[in-house]
C-alpha cells in the first residue's frame, strides 16, 4: 500500500495547485465556449477553434495560467476573431473579460466592445464604453487621434439612435474639434435637423464643402429644405442625390484591425464591394480584390469587379485583362463579355463589342440593361430590325421601360412601321409626357406617316410646341412635310447646321428620321 | 407538518396571482421590472388551426425558400366571422421529389382554407373553430404561395381571392356556395413572374376594385448561383441576385375582366425588387395612392395623378430611404396614424443589420424619419421584420405595433445550439406612448414574443369578434399560429365595416374619425393591404379606453363625400353603409 500514498499525495498537490492557479483569475470573468464553426471555411475554423481552445483550457485550468495582462490580450485577441466573424455574443465576453482583467489596456478592448453592442440592440451599453474609451484614452495614450475621433463620432452617432440629442450635439462638437470632417458635420446637422432646421442646414453645407461627392449630405439637404417648405431647393438636392456620388465613411484604423482578421475571400470581397460600389474608393477596392484573388484566383466575381475598379479608373487595357480573366475561367460570363464589349465600343471597335454583347445576352437572356445594351448597338451598326426584336422583348417583360421604349419607336419608325411606332407613342406619351426625344419622334411619326389618312397633325403640332429649341429646329421641317408644304420644310432645314432631308424636301418627299443624340 | 407543507405552493401562486393583478394595473410600468403579461394566448391547437408550412428546401439554399408566405383573414362564407387561408409553398429543385425535402410535408403541399365556425353564447363569451375545408373549396393552388389580396371584384357579394405565386398567379372567383373558380385567365389577371403582396383598390374612383401585384426579382434554377456570408459560409442570396420585375396594375372592367394597365399608368417604369404594398390617400387629395416596399431598392410612393396615371414621388417626399439616405430592405409595410395628427405614418420591417424605419407623415404626404424619435431603432437591431402592423392591442386608442421576424441569414446561436433551420427569431411588441414614443414590451408579452420562429406573413384581425385584435402568423417551414387577445375588451372599443354603393362586401379605403365625447378625434383608415403578403381584417376595430358614451363618426369616403354618423354606442360592431348618413363639409371635420 505504501507506494500509492506519494502517489495520491502528487495527484492531490497538482490538483490543487491547478485549482489554484485557475483560482486566480477574477471570479467576475466570463468562460468562453467554443462556437458552431462547421459553416466556415477551414481557415477560419482553424484560427477560431486555436483561439478559443485555449482560453478554455486555461479556463478548466488544463493550460498553466498566464498573467493576467497576457490573459487579457489572449481574451482581446479571441474577441476580434469573433467580433470579426460576427459571433458578436461571444466577442462581448471576451472583450469584456479583457476589460476586468487589465483594466489599464482597455482603450480598444472598450472601444471594439462598443462597437459589438452597437451591433447587438444595446445602444446604452455602447454609450458606456465608447464614453469608458474616451476616459481612458485621456488617461493613457493621446496618441491616437484617429481614434479619439471615431471614438467621438460613434458616440455621438448612438446617442442620436437614443434620440438622446444634447448627448449627440456634444460628442459630435468634440469630434469636430479634434478635426473638421464631413461625416462630423453632417452628424451634427442631423441632430439639428430635429428642431432647428436653419441651423443643420448650415452644418450640411459646411460638411457638402468639404466633401462636394457626398450625396448622402445632398439627401440630408433635399429633407431639411421639404421641412422648410422650399419646394425648389428640395429638388434640386433630390437631383443632384439622384445623380450618384459616394456616401460618407469614416477612417477608422481600428476596427479595420477587426476586418482584417476575417481575411477570406468573401470578406474581402465585400469590403473590395464597399469600396468599389458604396465609397467610391477604387484603389482600396483593388486592394482587397487582389488579396481576394491570392485565396480565391478561381473567383470570377473577384476578376470582374476588379476589372470594374480599373475600369473606373480609367485603366481600359488592364480592365480588359480582368475581364478576360474571367472568361478565361467562364467563358460566357454575361457581365465580363458585356464590360468588354464596352471597352471595345471605348477603343471604336463596333463589330467586337456587338460579338461579345450578343453572347453575354445569349448568357443572360433576362437581363434588360444587357439586351438594351446590344439593341443600342445594333442600332448603331444599321440593324434596326434585329434591334427591334430584343427591344420587345424587354417590353414584354417591362412594359415601361423608358430607354427601351424610346429606342423601338426609333428603330419601328426607322424601319418605317408607323403603326407599331404609333402604339408604342401612346404609351410612352401618356407615361413620360414631356420626354423631348419621345415628342421629337412623335412629331416625326404623327406627321409623316405615308398613309395620310392616319396622320394626326394636330397632336404633332402640339407636340412640336412643347420641343426644346434644336429640337424644333428639326421637327419643324416634318411638320412642314406632312402639311404637304415642301418650300416652307426646305426652308426649316436650311436653317439647321446639318441638313438631314433638304433634298428630299427639295424633291417633295418625306423626310428620314435622325436618332435624337444626332441632333 | 404536512398541511402546512401542501399549502405552501398555493401560497407562492397566490402571491404570484396576486402581484401580476397589480402590475397590470400600473399605469406605465418599465419592461425591465414587469413580469411576463400574458397579453395574447396561443390557441393554434385548441382552435384546430393545424398548418406547417413547407418550403420546400432540399439544401441547395434557393431564394424562394427563405421568403415565407402570407395569411390571409377574411369571411368567405358571409357568416360574419374570419375565416383563415394559409399559402403553402411547394417543392423546390429540378428532378427532385418530396423526400429529398429535409423536412418532407406531410401531404402534397397546397394552400388550405379553413372555415371559421365562431360561437358565440348568451354570455358573450365566443369559441373559435376551424374547420379545413379546402378540398370541398375546389380551391387548387398547388404554386409556390406567396401573397394574397382580397376582395368582391365582381360584385356579387362573395370575397374573392388573388393568390400571388413564385409562377403562375391565381384568381379565385368565390362562386357563394362555399366553393371558388380558377377564372385567372378569363379576367386577364395572369402573371407568372414572382409576385409578392397584392392588393385590390379603387384607383379610379369607379366603384370597382382594381389589382395592384409588387413582382420581386428573376429567379431560375439555371442561374442560381451560391452565395458566400461574408464569413465564408455558404448562405442565401440576395435581392441583387436577380433582375428585378415590374409591379402590374390591372384596372377592372366593371364585366368580370381586368385591363393591363401597368405601363400606361407609369407603374412599370420603375422595376424594383418589391416585397410589400400598401394604398393609402398618402397626400389628402380623396385618390388612391400607392405605396411599395422594396428589398434593398428605393422604397416607392405612386402618386395618383387622377387620371389613370401615377409619377413616383418617395424620394422627394422623404420616404424612399432611411434618414442617411440609405435604401433598406424593406419587407413589412404599414400605414396608419400613430401621433393623432390625421395622417399616415408608414412603418416597414428590415434585415438585421438595419433599423425598422418609421416615416412620419408631415400632413401634406411628405414625410421624415422618426425611427429614433419613437424609439423603435435601436430595439429593431438584430431583428430581420416581415409581417408587420400598426394596432391597438390595448384598445387605448393609440396605435402599438407588432413585428413579425426571422432571419435570413444563419444565426450563429442557433447553429450552436444544434438547430438544423437557424433563422429563428423572437418577435416584437411595443406600445405607443400617447403618440410620441413606444416602449419595448416584447421581453414581458409572454406567448406572443417567446417562442424563437422564422416568422414570416402574419393578419390582424379579430377573430373572436369579441372587440380586440388577435393575431395570425405563418411560420417559415414551421407551424402557423393564431394568439388571441386577452387584454384588449378590457376596454371599450368600437367596430365597424363599411359598405358602399350596392357592394354587400366590406369596404376599404376611406378615412375615419371617431368622435369622442371628451373632444379627442381618433383618425382610422380600414384596410387589408400592408404587413407582408398577408391580408387583414378589413373592419376598423378602435380602442376607445375609458369612453363608454356614444361615439359620432364621420367617414371621408374615398370619392371626396363625407357624412356624419351620430350616437353609435361602444362595444359593438356596426355596418356603416354610404349615403346613409348626414352629409358633412370635408373642412368642418378636419377643424
Amino acid at each position: 500500500m505504501k507506494p500509492v500514498y506519494p502517489l495520491l499525495l502528487t495527484a492531490i498537490i497538482l490538483l490543487a495547485g491547478c485549482n489554484d492557479k485557475a483560482a486566480k483569475i477574477p471570479a467576475a470573468v466570463r468562460p468562453v465556449s467554443l462556437p458552431e464553426l462547421s459553416k466556415l471555411d477551414s481557415e477560419a475554423q482553424g484560427k477560431l477553434k486555436f483561439a478559443c481552445t485555449s482560453l478554455m483550457q486555461i479556463q478548466s485550468g488544463e493550460q498553466s495560467l498566464p498573467t493576467l495582462s497576457e490573459l487579457a490580450n489572449q481574451y482581446e485577441h479571441a474577441g476580434r476573431l469573433l467580433h470579426a466573424y460576427d459571433m458578436l455574443d461571444q466577442a462581448a465576453v471576451c472583450y469584456n473579460n479583457a476589460i476586468l482583467l487589465d483594466p489599464q489596456q482597455s482603450l480598444s478592448r472598450h472601444y471594439l466592445l462598443a462597437h459589438v453592442h452597437r451591433k447587438t440592440n444595446n445602444a446604452e451599453a455602447a454609450v458606456t464604453h465608447f464614453n469608458e474609451a474616451a476616459q481612458v484614452y485621456a488617461k493613457l495614450d493621446r496618441k491616437q487621434p484617429e481614434l479619439l475621433k471615431a471614438i467621438y463620432y460613434y458616440l455621438g452617432d448612438t446617442h442620436l439612435a437614443l434620440h438622446q440629442l444634447e448627448q449627440a450635439e456634444a460628442a459630435f462638437t468634440k469630434a469636430l474639434e479634434l478635426k473638421e470632417t464631413a461625416i462630423a458635420r453632417w452628424g451634427l446637422g442631423k441632430v439639428l435637423l430635429i428642431a432647428d432646421t436653419p441651423s443643420a442646414i448650415t452644418q450640411f453645407q459646411a460638411a457638402m464643402q468639404l466633401n462636394p461627392a457626398a450625396r448622402n449630405v445632398h439627401y440630408s439637404l433635399m429633407m431639411a429644405y421639404n421641412k422648410l417648405g422650399n419646394r425648389r431647393r428640395a429638388k434640386f438636392h433630390q437631383q443632384e442625390f439622384d445623380q450618384g456620388g459616394f456616401e460618407l465613411y469614416l477612417a477608422d484604423p481600428l476596427l479595420d484591425t477587426v476586418e482584417d482578421l476575417k481575411d477570406t475571400s468573401a470578406a474581402l470581397r465585400a469590403r473590395g464591394d464597399s469600396a468599389l460600389f458604396t465609397y467610391g474608393d477604387f484603389p482600396t477596392a483593388v486592394k482587397h480584390y487582389t488579396a481576394a484573388l491570392e485565396k480565391a484566383p478561381q473567383d470570377t466575381s473577384l476578376h470582374l469587379n476588379l476589372g470594374l475598379a480599373k475600369l473606373r479608373m480609367n485603366h481600359l487595357t488592364e480592365a480588359a485583362g480582368h475581364f478576360e480573366d474571367t472568361l478565361d475561367i467562364e467563358p460566357e460570363n454575361s457581365r465580363a463579355l458585356t464590360n468588354l464589349g464596352l471597352i471595345a465600343v471605348a477603343q471604336n471597335d463596333l463589330p467586337r463589342a456587338l460579338s461579345l454583347v450578343e453572347r453575354a445576352v445569349l448568357a443572360e437572356p433576362n437581363n434588360h440593361g444587357m439586351r438594351q445594351q446590344y439593341a443600342q448597338l445594333l442600332v448603331a451598326n444599321e440593324q434596326a430590325e434585329k434591334a427591334i426584336e430584343h427591344l420587345q422583348a424587354i417590353i414584354q417583360r417591362s412594359p415601361a421601360n423608358q430607354e427601351a421604349l424610346t429606342l423601338l419607336i426609333f428603330c419601328l419608325l426607322s424601319n418605317e412601321d408607323f403603326s407599331a411606332a404609333d402604339m408604342h407613342l401612346d404609351t410612352a406619351l401618356a407615361i413620360f409626357d414631356n420626354d423631348q426625344e419621345l415628342m421629337f419622334y412623335g412629331v416625326f411619326s404623327y406627321a409623316t406617316n405615308p398613309n395620310t389618312k392616319i396622320r394626326n397633325l394636330t397632336r404633332a403640332k402640339s407636340l412640336l410646341d412643347k420641343l426644346n429649341k434644336l429640337p424644333q429646329d428639326y421637327a419643324e421641317g416634318f411638320l412642314h412635310a406632312g402639311q404637304a408644304m415642301f418650300d416652307a420644310a426646305v426652308k426649316s432645314e436650311m436653317k439647321l447646321e446639318q441638313m438631314p432631308n433638304l433634298e428630299r424636301y427639295q424633291n417633295k418627299m418625306l423626310p428620314v428620321l435622325l436618332h435624337y443624340s444626332r441632333l | 407538518m404536512k398541511p402546512i407543507v401542501y399549502l405552501l405552493p398555493l401560497l407562492i401562486l397566490l402571491g404570484c396571482t396576486s402581484e401580476e393583478a397589480v402590475i397590470v394595473e400600473n399605469d406605465k410600468p418599465t419592461p425591465e421590472t414587469r413580469p411576463s403579461l400574458e397579453l395574447f394566448t396561443d390557441v393554434t391547437s385548441e382552435v384546430d388551426l393545424d398548418f406547417t408550412h413547407y418550403n420546400g428546401m432540399t439544401g441547395q439554399l434557393y431564394l424562394p425558400e427563405l421568403m415565407g408566405s402570407g395569411t390571409v383573414l377574411f369571411d368567405f362564407d358571409n357568416d360574419g366571422d374570419l375565416d383563415v387561408y394559409l399559402l403553402q409553398g411547394s417543392l423546390l429543385g429540378e428532378e427532385t421529389s418530396l423526400k429529398d425535402s429535409i423536412y418532407p410535408p406531410a401531404d402534397t403541399p397546397r394552400d388550405q382554407l379553413f372555415r371559421n365556425d365562431l360561437v358565440t353564447d348568451p354570455s358573450g363569451q365566443s369559441r373559435i373553430t376551424f374547420v379545413n375545408v379546402t378540398d370541398e373549396s375546389g380551391i387548387d393552388a398547388t404554386g409556390y404561395g406567396m401573397g394574397a389580396a382580397v376582395t368582391d371584384f365582381n360584385h356579387d357579394g362573395w370575397q374573392d381571392i388573388y393568390i400571388t405565386n413564385w409562377g403562375d398567379n391565381q384568381l379565385w372567383q368565390n362562386k357563394g356556395d362555399g366553393t371558388f373558380v380558377d377564372v385567372t385567365s378569363q379576367a386577364g389577371v395572369s402573371s407568372s413572374q414572382w409576385g409578392t403582396s397584392a392588393v385590390f383598390a379603387d384607383i379610379n374612383q369607379d366603384g370597382w376594385d382594381d389589382l395592384y401585384i409588387t413582382n420581386y426579382i428573376t429567379f431560375g434554377y439555371d442561374t442560381h448561383r451560391p452565395c458566400y456570408l461574408t464569413n465564408g459560409a455558404l448562405g442565401y442570396c440576395g435581392p441583387k441576385s436577380g433582375v428585378a420585375e415590374p409591379d402590374r396594375l390591372f384596372l377592372n372592367q366593371q364585366d368580370g375582366t381586368f385591363k393591363d394597365i401597368s405601363a400606361v399608368s407609369g407603374i412599370a417604369q420603375k422595376p424594383e425588387a418589391g416585397l410589400g404594398v400598401l394604398v393609402r390617400d398618402f397626400n389628402g387629395d380623396n385618390w388612391i395612392d400607392i405605396y411599395v416596399a422594396n428589398d434593398a431598392g428605393h422604397n416607392q410612393l405612386w402618386i395618383n395623378q387622377q387620371d389613370g396615371t401615377f409619377t413616383e414621388e418617395a424620394l422627394i417626399r422623404g420616404c424612399a430611404c432611411n434618414i442617411d439616405g440609405f435604401a433598406e430592405g424593406s419587407m413589412g409595410v404599414d400605414a396608419a396614424d400613430i401621433d393623432g395628427d390625421g395622417d399616415e405614418d408608414l412603418v416597414m420591417g428590415h434585415w438585421a443589420e438595419e433599423t425598422n424605419t418609421v416615416y412620419l407623415n408631415l400632413g401634406d404626404g411628405f414625410f421624415e424619419d422618426a425611427t429614433d424619435q419613437f424609439r423603435l431603432g435601436v430595439p429593431s437591431i438584430g431583428y430581420t421584420a416581415f409581417g408587420t402592423a400598426w394596432f391597438d392591442y390595448d384598445n387605448d386608442g393609440w396605435l402599438d405595433l407588432f413585428m413579425a421576424n426571422g432571419a435570413t441569414n444563419f444565426v450563429e446561436s442557433r447553429q450552436r445550439a444544434g438547430d438544423p433551420y437557424p433563422l429563428q427569431e423572437r418577435n416584437q411588441l411595443f406600445r405607443n406612448l400617447n403618440g410620441k414614443s413606444y416602449e419595448d414590451l416584447t421581453a414581458v408579452a409572454g406567448q406572443l414574443c417567446e417562442p424563437l420562429e422564422v416568422t414570416r406573413g402574419a393578419s390582424f384581425g379579430d377573430i373572436d369578434n369579441d372587440g380586440d385584435t388577435d393575431i395570425i402568423i405563418s411560420n417559415n417551414s414551421g407551424p402557423a399560429r393564431l394568439y388571441t387577445n386577452n387584454v384588449g375588451n378590457d376596454q371599450h372599443w368600437l367596430g365597424v365595416q363599411l359598405q358602399a354603393g350596392d357592394v354587400a362586401t366590406p369596404r376599404v379605403q376611406c378615412r375615419l374619425e371617431f368622435h369622442l365625447s371628451n373632444g379627442v378625434i381618433l383618425h382610422r383608415t380600414p384596410r387589408t393591404d400592408g404587413s407582408y403578403l398577408s391580408v387583414n381584417d378589413p373592419r376598423i376595430l378602435v380602442g376607445l379606453g375609458s369612453h363608454n358614451t356614444d361615439v359620432q363618426v364621420t367617414v371621408h369616403w374615398n370619392n371626396g363625400n363625407t357624412e356624419r354618423f351620430e350616437g353609435i354606442a361602444a362595444d359593438q360592431y356596426v355596418t356603416i353603409s354610404q349615403g346613409q348618413g348626414t352629409a358633412a363639409k370635408a373642412r368642418e371635420t378636419a377643424e
